[in-house]
């Protein structure tokens, strides 16, 4: 890949997202023509804004925190999607592969049974998500060997755990009331999503991604085995950790702010992989830029869709999934 | 610089696997190690680069015990060449040798322009810079360990260590690796250690070799001194008219 290229993709990316930005912020069930986003986004600028306006409020408190969420969370999987595969040497890998949203989804349905309140379900959630990669990390750390087979099995054991203790949850839970709320919340939405919410994502997720980014040419080593890098001179077991760790957060704020979301950190960075190639330095940014422009294009479709929100985690799969099969059966998979 | 392994002994669960291993290559040696299959052969390259522990012993670089080298240091004086296998992402071939260079980049850090250089120069010195952007998934088995090979180099170390260099490649790519490695151990200096398991390629380009054989037996010397029918025999559990050939 000549380095032209990649500025041309880096470019076009950023150009895409931004326009998808903007557009995102007009389209919806509430009108906004494009002359009326000029004029508000221009009152804005100069501090003339009054949000007792309609359109003002529809754009500065519903749709603009809506936005940053999608683009936030859609990067930080894409982020942490690419940095699993590479930390388990492995392009079928995603960021739930050591049982993080598993934990994360037992939290929510955990929270919503104990007390239901939202930031306690979004904390139960993450601190829950964290937890399994915890216990996943150490049964896998307990065998004498540190290969990743054994995190990946140590991940499988965790995941049913926690699978089984939501249905447990899920079953002991009132049918009317509590169940329907833990199903809704895991299939995932970015509806009401408020600026609050933002601040809460913000920074975990930026601190993540930003590590996953800083160690982006380290990936590369990291993806070879154990004892390949190693003798790269790479301390092979302090970028592992960075990386799960980093991922975690991601991953366990993502499914506590909007639930269960599949397919994007599996599938971003492939879509990078078959732009620029495998090289991380230059597969990291364009999947984080990949991941938002994703995830916005799917929430924009879960909002248009059809007359009343439709889940998330339903069309991030639902759309991913055949985008994905096209790919591969016309490329045959030689990007990997 | 000096690598010697002293009074190595290394058991995997109570079970001893190696037994009072001791050899030294300085600069300029090509040392190679040959036994059979299950002999401990890889066991005894990874204990020497510290991948495995000796339960007793060590790996001395000039009378340091490895250990005590920080990481850097350490694997820019050592350039280990693993055994060639499939890689789960195919990098470019620039990419793939690029990695060489890490013991030079900082934690946080990607290769500058400098690293770059010297993957230029490892290319063209190679002969193969119609290669550097391919993918290593398309290329061939012998195009592929000269790549690791030029890896390892990259990092300008002292010593190099492959481990079965040979692997599935044909005679002509056998030659062109070991002709390629003799050329480095005469005019840079570099010392050489390869573990492998064709007697002729020892026989052709060491200077020095290691047998390691069944029972904790091991014979270390010059190659001329000790690769001889009678030693190879035992070694292989072959009987020395079958090494009794020539070819007219």
């Amino acid at each position: 890949m000549k380095d032209k290229n990649l500025k041309g993709y880096y470019i076009m990316l950023s150009l895409l997202l931004l326009g998808l930005v903007i557009v995102s912020l007009t389209i919806g069930k509430y009108e906004i023509s494009k002359h009326d986003l000029w004029r508000i986004l221009k009152n804005a600028w100069s501090n003339e804004l009054s949000m007792d306006e309609m359109p003002a409020f529809v754009i500065f408190s519903v749709r603009l925190p809506r936005i940053f969420m999608a683009v936030l969370i859609g990067s930080g999987l894409a982020a942490a999607g690419a940095g699993m595969q590479a930390v388990f040497k492995n392009p079928l890998v995603s960021d739930r592969m050591l049982g993080v949203s598993a934990g994360a989804s037992f939290g929510v349905a955990l929270g919503i049974l104990i007390y239901n309140n939202i930031v306690f379900i979004q904390l139960m959630a993450f601190i829950w998500g964290i937890a399994a990669v915890l216990f996943t990390y150490i049964i896998g750390k307990s065998s004498k060997s540190s290969s990743v087979i054994v995190l990946v099995l140590a991940g499988l054991i965790v995941s049913a755990v926690f699978t089984s203790l939501l249905s447990l949850v899920q079953y002991s839970a009132e049918v009317d009331t509590e169940l329907p709320s833990m199903i809704y919340w895991l299939m995932g939405s970015l509806s009401g999503v408020e600026l609050q919410d933002v601040k809460i994502v913000f920074l975990p997720i930026v601190l993540s991604v930003g590590l996953l980014f800083m160690i982006r040419w380290k990936l590369n080593m990291l993806s070879l085995s154990d004892e390949e890098a190693e003798a790269l001179g790479l301390h092979v077991k302090l970028y592992r950790i960075l990386v799960i760790i980093s991922s975690t957060v991601i991953s366990a704020t993502a499914v506590s702010m909007c639930g269960m979301i599949g397919w994007v950190g599996l599938i971003t960075p492939h879509i990078g992989r078959m732009l620029v190639g495998t090289d991380h330095e230059k597969l990291m940014p364009v999947s984080i830029m990949i991941g938002g422009i994703y995830l916005l294009f799917i929430d924009n479709l879960c909002r248009l869709l059809y007359s009343a929100e439709l889940p998330l985690s339903v069309l991030t799969a639902l759309i991913g999934a055949p985008i994905f099969g096209v790919l591969l059966k016309k490329t045959g998979g030689n990007w990997i | 610089m000096t690598f010697k392994v002293g009074n190595g002994y290394f058991y995997y669960k109570d079970v001893p696997i190696l037994k009072n291993i001791n050899f030294q290559i300085s600069k300029g040696e090509l040392l190679t190690i040959l036994g059979p299959n299950g002999v401990g052969k890889t066991t005894l390259v990874k204990c020497m680069l510290g991948f495995l522990e000796w339960s007793q012993g060590d790996t001395l670089i000039d009378e340091y015990p490895i250990k005590n080298y920080a990481r850097n240091q350490l694997w820019k004086k050592i350039g280990y060449v693993p055994q060639m296998k499939s890689l789960p992402f195919s990098y470019t071939a620039e990419s793939l040798v690029l990695m060489g260079r890490n013991p030079y980049i900082n934690f946080f850090s990607k290769p500058k322009k400098e690293d770059y250089d010297h993957v230029d120069r490892i290319f063209e010195a190679f002969n193969l810079e119609h290669l550097k952007k391919k993918q290593i998934n398309k290329l061939s088995g012998g195009e592929i360990q000269m790549l690791l090979i030029a890896r390892a180099l990259v990092a300008e170390p002292e010593l190099l260590i492959l481990d079965e260099p040979e692997l599935n490649l044909d005679l002509a790519n056998q030659a062109r690796i070991f002709d390629v490695l003799v050329e480095l151990v005469a005019s840079k200096g570099i010392g050489c250690i390869v573990n492998t398991h064709h007697p002729i390629n020892a026989l052709r380009y060491g200077h020095k070799s290691l047998l390691l054989m069944k029972d904790f037996q091991y014979m270390y010397g010059r190659t001329r001194d000790i690769l001889n029918k009678k030693n190879l025999s035992k070694t292989f559990e072959l009987s020395q008219e079958w090494f009794n050939f020539k070819i007219s």
